[in-house]
């Protein structure tokens, strides 16, 4: 798995991992997004479109990135999340924890469509 | 200038000419007194290398080596040798450069002694030349014994002796060679007098030890002996005789060490040439007959009704000592052998052929497996009993009209029989001793019923008996856990995943010992409606991949008739299976590392895993997180993900011993409630 890093706007974050961020990588993840929280009211948003699989071990990494980044006034949001991972998402009800967009520009805007 | 003089250094010149295709110059005293062609000079640096005195230097000038090699052996008569060729050939023969070199500048030393120079240098010709041919000579060598001798010869003509003598130790031994053909008489007595000396050592130096041993030395005129060092100590000396007292003198002594320094050098460079050409020839013989053996495998496996079978052989060095073969007997049914002669490598490798070629000769007049076995015991006998060495085999026979097979077993480790309806493994043990211990042995056959789904595994111990890095063998438990998982496969598949299944026990070791597998099923009805994926894992959260690889990778396989997998389908069931798996690792393998063994089947209606471990049992019930939705926990998700992607998610504790896991995905249009 590779991680690209991109900032495009003050105090947002895109995170882009690609491959598969599973038991093998996903402290990877998690380790990266813990880094990242170097300031308050981060918006960070983890682009999924490049990962064609995801487990539990990727979602546990993006629920202790979003707990991170909260915990100094921020947020954690996801975008183009792949058919797998929002069968993941779903089915762990974390759909409802994050929000998701269905494209980064979305997320960065932080427009009201949401995908479920 | 002395006109002899002059004609040996222009023999100097040819030779040196001839040997490397390049030029030479001498100056005696700052004058040149050989070489070049008047017009040419030599080129600056090589000038300044001379001026400053250096010894032995290299440049190059326009593409090409020059040396320098000067005498620094006496202050007055100051000798130079100027010397080129092209730069990968003067290297090699930069010694002998040094070799006229020392040996004219001593023969200006011995004119101080009352020879003219001439007689000095005339007498150091016969040495150069000597080296001239004895450079010549090793370059053509190809046996030590036969170096050595002619090196004897050459010295014999140089140097006007009685006799002159090479000794050599090899393993205790002591072998001489002399010119005469004559015995040398006390060589080893000689070799001990001298072993410390640093340079040769003549009678006179000698002569009290030698009295004293009441050697036969005492009687001969006079001796030059040098010892001769080489791989690390003294391992033999060279030397003269003569029947006149008091006959060589200090330019003999000159000669014998620098021949014995040659000497030892050649030795020394010879052998590691014969070591390794050696290995290079026992490598060729060993691939060749590799080839041999491995062809000595029939292609073609016998075609038996009903019956799905698969065998492999690695042997753990190039040749090994397990052998398979297969024939038909009297009536035609088809009857196989495995057997596992002890030891491994050459010596096993030729009693298999042996073993092989009794086989093939008396099965076709044969009817049991057990009358078979007698006389492929009493053909071997002897050869076994020459070799002391014995052969542990097992011949089957299959009869395919009362689905059941007859074997004898010498002495071979016990077979497996999976019975499937009740998946439970039977072990068929020997019905006699093993073949090379009785001629006339009365071995016993058995015969054993199959049913559909049941399945024979014939094996040689390098199977059971590979070990881990400490030492814990797989065991016929092992390979009963593996056959457990892999049993409903194809034989092919099930023999991959043994082989896979060791590899993995083995933790990286090399395998030790020869492996053989041979397996044959009964097909099964179901077997036309499904596919099984066998596989074997080691308890590490990296091996998971491989599993998710394989549940994935079904995509691109075309089942005939087969259900239809799409994307979504595998990649739901491949994570659901991932869920599991590393669940399984956690829990079951807290402490220390384990095997995983499974199978992954695609049925007409449903996908299904079947996943089985020996760690410690999984706490009951499940906990699948009570997540609502509202505050995430940072783990827990895997359960749930399983249950929701799964139609079915079972876990059993099997005979207080095994973790069972099946995973159920229906396909799409299947009720969800089928299993």
């Amino acid at each position: 798995m590779k991680i690209d890093i991109e900032r495009p706007q003050e105090k947002k974050i895109v995170v882009i991992p690609r491959g598969r961020v599973d038991v093998q990588t996903a402290p990877t993840l998690k380790e990266k997004l813990r880094e990242l929280v170097d300031s308050d009211g981060l918006t960070i948003i983890v682009d999924l479109q490049h990962v064609d699989f995801i487990d539990s071990s990727g979602l546990s990494a993006l629920v202790s990135g979003l707990k991170t980044v909260r915990e100094r006034g921020g947020t954690l949001h996801i975008s183009q999340p792949q058919p797998q991972a929002r069968t993941a998402l779903r089915l762990t009800l974390l759909d409802r924890v994050f929000s998701i967009f269905p494209t980064l520009d979305q997320a960065l805007d932080e427009g009201e469509l949401q995908d479920s | 200038m002395d006109g002899k003089l002059s004609d040996i250094l222009a023999e100097i010149r040819k030779t040196w000419s001839g040997l490397t295709g390049g030029g030479i110059a001498c100056f005696m005293d700052g004058r040149q007194i050989l070489g070049f062609d008047r017009r040419t000079k030599l080129p600056v640096e090589v000038q300044d290398a001379v001026d400053q005195g250096c010894e032995v230097d290299g440049y190059t000038y326009r593409g090409r080596q020059w040396w320098v090699v000067q005498s620094s052996a006496q202050e007055t008569e100051q000798l130079r040798f100027v010397a080129w060729s092209k730069a990968d050939e003067v290297e090699s023969y930069r010694s002998l450069l040094e070799t006229w070199m020392e040996t004219l500048s001593f023969g200006l030393r011995e004119e101080h002694l009352g020879k003219s120079l001439t007689e000095a240098l005339v007498g150091a010709w016969d040495r150069l030349s000597f080296f001239y041919e004895f450079t010549h000579i090793v370059s053509r060598a190809v046996d030590l014994l036969d170096l050595m001798e002619a090196i004897i010869a050459l010295l014999k003509k140089v140097i006007f002796v009685e006799d002159v003598f090479i000794v050599l130790c090899e393993e205790g031994e002591i072998r001489t060679l002399t010119a005469s053909g004559q015995d040398l008489p006390d060589a080893d007595l000689l070799l001990a007098l001298i072993e410390d000396s640093a340079g040769p050592v003549s009678k006179r130096e000698l002569k009290d030890s030698l009295v004293r041993a009441d050697s036969k030395l005492v009687d001969c005129g006079d001796f030059l002996a040098a010892r001769l060092t080489f791989d690390g100590q003294t391992n033999g000396m060279m030397g003269f005789i003569d029947a006149l007292p008091g006959r060589f003198t200090a330019n003999d002594i000159q000669l014998l060490a620098s021949a014995a320094d040659r000497v030892c050098s050649i030795i020394e460079s010879m052998r590691s040439r014969m070591v390794w050409e050696e290995r290079q020839r026992i490598e060729r013989e060993l691939e060749v007959a590799a080839r041999i053996q491995a062809s000595l495998l029939p292609d073609e496996l016998p075609e038996i009704h009903g019956v799905d079978i698969a065998v492999y052989l690695q042997p753990a060095r190039h040749v090994g000592g397990d052998i398979y073969a297969s024939s038909r007997n009297q009536d035609g049914d088809p009857i196989m052998i495995l057997a596992d002669v002890a030891g491994k490598g050459i010596p096993a490798a030729i009693l298999t052929s042996i073993v092989h070629g009794t086989f093939r000769g008396h099965a076709p007049f044969c009817e049991k497996p057990a009358e078979l076995m007698k006389k492929i015991g009493r053909y071997i006998y002897q050869d076994l009993a020459r070799a002391d060495t014995f052969v542990t085999a097992i011949v089957l026979r299959c009869l395919q009209r009362e689905r059941s097979f007859e074997y004898a077993s010498a002495g071979h480790v016990d077979a497996l029989l999976w019975r499937n309806e009740n998946a439970e493994v039977e072990f068929l043990p020997a019905t006699g001793i093993p073949l090379g211990i009785d001629s006339r042995y009365p071995y016993e056959n058995r015969t054993v019923s199959l049913h559909p789904g049941d399945l024979v595994l014939v094996y040689s111990d390098g199977v059971t008996e590979a070990e881990d890095p400490q030492g814990k063998v797989l065991g016929l438990q092992g390979l009963s856990d593996i056959i457990y998982a892999t049993h409903p496969a194809r034989a092919v598949d099930q023999i991959r995943t043994l082989i896979s299944g060791l590899e993995i026990h083995r933790q990286g070791l090399p395998a030790r010992d020869d492996v053989a597998l041979l397996m044959f099923r009964c097909i099964h009805e179901d077997d036309a409606n499904r596919t099984v994926l066998p596989f074997v894992i080691d308890s590490d959260f990296t091996a998971v991949r491989s599993v998710v690889d394989l549940i994935r990778g079904l995509e691109d396989e075309q089942f005939d008739g087969g259900p239809l997998l799409d994307r979504q389908l595998l990649d739901d069931f491949a994570l659901a299976t991932s869920e599991i798996l590393s669940n399984q690792i956690h829990h079951a393998f807290e402490e220390g590392t384990g095997r995983i063994e499974g199978r992954v089947v695609v049925e007409d209606n449903r996908l299904v895993t079947d996943l089985y471990d020996h760690g410690v049992p999984i706490p009951e019930p499940l906990h699948v997180s009570m997540f609502d939705g509202t505050e995430p926990p940072e783990r827990g998700y895997g359960l749930m993900l399983a249950e929701g992607l799964l139609d079915t998610c079972e876990y059993r504790r099997i005979g207080g011993t095994r973790n069972h896991w099946r995973l159920i995905k229906n396909i799409h249009g299947v009720d969800k409630n089928e299993n």
